[in-house]
């Protein structure tokens, strides 16, 4: 089924909130860490930070489409300490459930002759979340 | 028995059964799974669904392949397959039994199925035969329940089941109207 400009707002909109939500997480995981580690909190404020950012620009593609942002989100994160390789192991999993959804879409907008500056995006996107979906591998076999 | 026993030794979450239930539709519906297709069916993102699949894979409930393909492992299927039949057994009990709406009865099967002892699942299975067993027993039953019977008139002092409060009062009102209730009461 071909996209429609609707299909491509409501797929954008998943991605939103998948940010959204991601930087809730980064929140959560940085109030939680059972001891202090300037490393692992540098890692996820700065995280947290492009998170936000991320979700902006999603914010400004969706209404560069017509659409209007939707913030859909379910967000249970239990009172659990963490530990500095749990807090990065859970940033890597949420990382990259993110970089999945940017490649899985540009890979099918892309097969479908899709709009160009959306699939400029989702490959800027998609480098970016390979770069730090790189960085925590490296830091999480680093702190094993 | 075992697997019932299992089970009891595991109880896992609303949230987990959703996640398990979720991957044995897919597997059984497209021979696959991935975390993509879970958070579609529950309607969460994939941040979400990854993050609670982690402990059910630590717990061997599930297995992810290289290619990301997920299945439920041995002990996962046995769970999927037991919250299946409760919810199947609660259903039937509340709509053929009780008379409660088809729909409904599914959505508190849904509710409750990960929540019921085994004792109580096979007691309800018990019922369930003993009133399958002879059509006439279900139809008085069901006559009793839904038909001629005396309804209540909320007076404890003539009811052969409440003490000073009145049962049918209260667990015929919904949890929205009982917080209505209360916010209007404190206001």
């Amino acid at each position: 089924m071909p996209f429609s400009v609707d299909r491509v707002i409501e797929e954008l909109n998943r991605l939103l909130a998948e940010e959204v939500e991601a930087s809730l997480r980064y929140l959560h995981l940085m109030s939680s860490l059972d001891q202090e580690n300037e490393m692992v909190t540098k890692l996820l404020q700065e995280t947290f930070e492009e998170t936000v950012e991320h979700a902006q620009i999603l914010g400004v593609k969706i209404r560069g489409l017509g659409g209007m942002p939707r913030m859909q989100i379910r967000l249970d994160c239990p009172p659990k300490a963490v530990t500095a390789q749990e807090a990065i192991s859970d940033a890597l999993t949420v990382e990259e459930a993110a970089l999945e959804g940017y490649q899985e879409l540009f890979d099918r907008l892309k097969e479908e002759g899709g709009d160009h500056t959306i699939l400029s995006f989702l490959e800027t996107q998609v480098e970016l979340e390979s770069e730090h979906v790189e960085e925590l591998r490296r830091l999480l076999k680093e702190n094993e | 028995m075992d697997t019932w026993k299992e089970f009891e030794h595991n109880a896992i979450s609303h949230s987990a059964a959703h996640h398990l239930m979720a991957v044995d539709t897919l597997v059984r519906k497209n021979g696959y799974a991935r975390v993509s297709d879970v958070a579609r069916i529950l309607n969460i993102t994939r941040g979400s669904v990854s993050i609670s699949l982690k402990p059910l894979k630590v717990e061997g409930l599930i297995e992810q392949d290289e290619n990301k393909f997920i299945r439920l492992g041995r002990r996962g299927q046995n769970l999927v397959d037991i919250l299946l039949a409760r919810r199947a057994l609660l259903t039937r009990f509340l709509s053929e039994i009780l008379g409660v709406d088809e729909h409904q009865a599914e959505v508190d099967g849904c509710k409750v199925e990960h929540l019921i002892s085994a004792e109580t699942a096979e007691k309800l299975t018990r019922l369930l035969r003993f009133l399958g067993e002879d059509s006439s027993r279900a139809k008085n039953l069901a006559s009793g329940l839904l038909g001629d019977h005396e309804a209540c008139d909320e007076n404890v002092s003539n009811c052969p089941i409440c003490e000073d409060t009145c049962l049918a009062k209260l667990v015929s009102s919904t949890i929205g109207e009982a917080r209505t209730d209360k916010l209007s009461g404190d206001s």
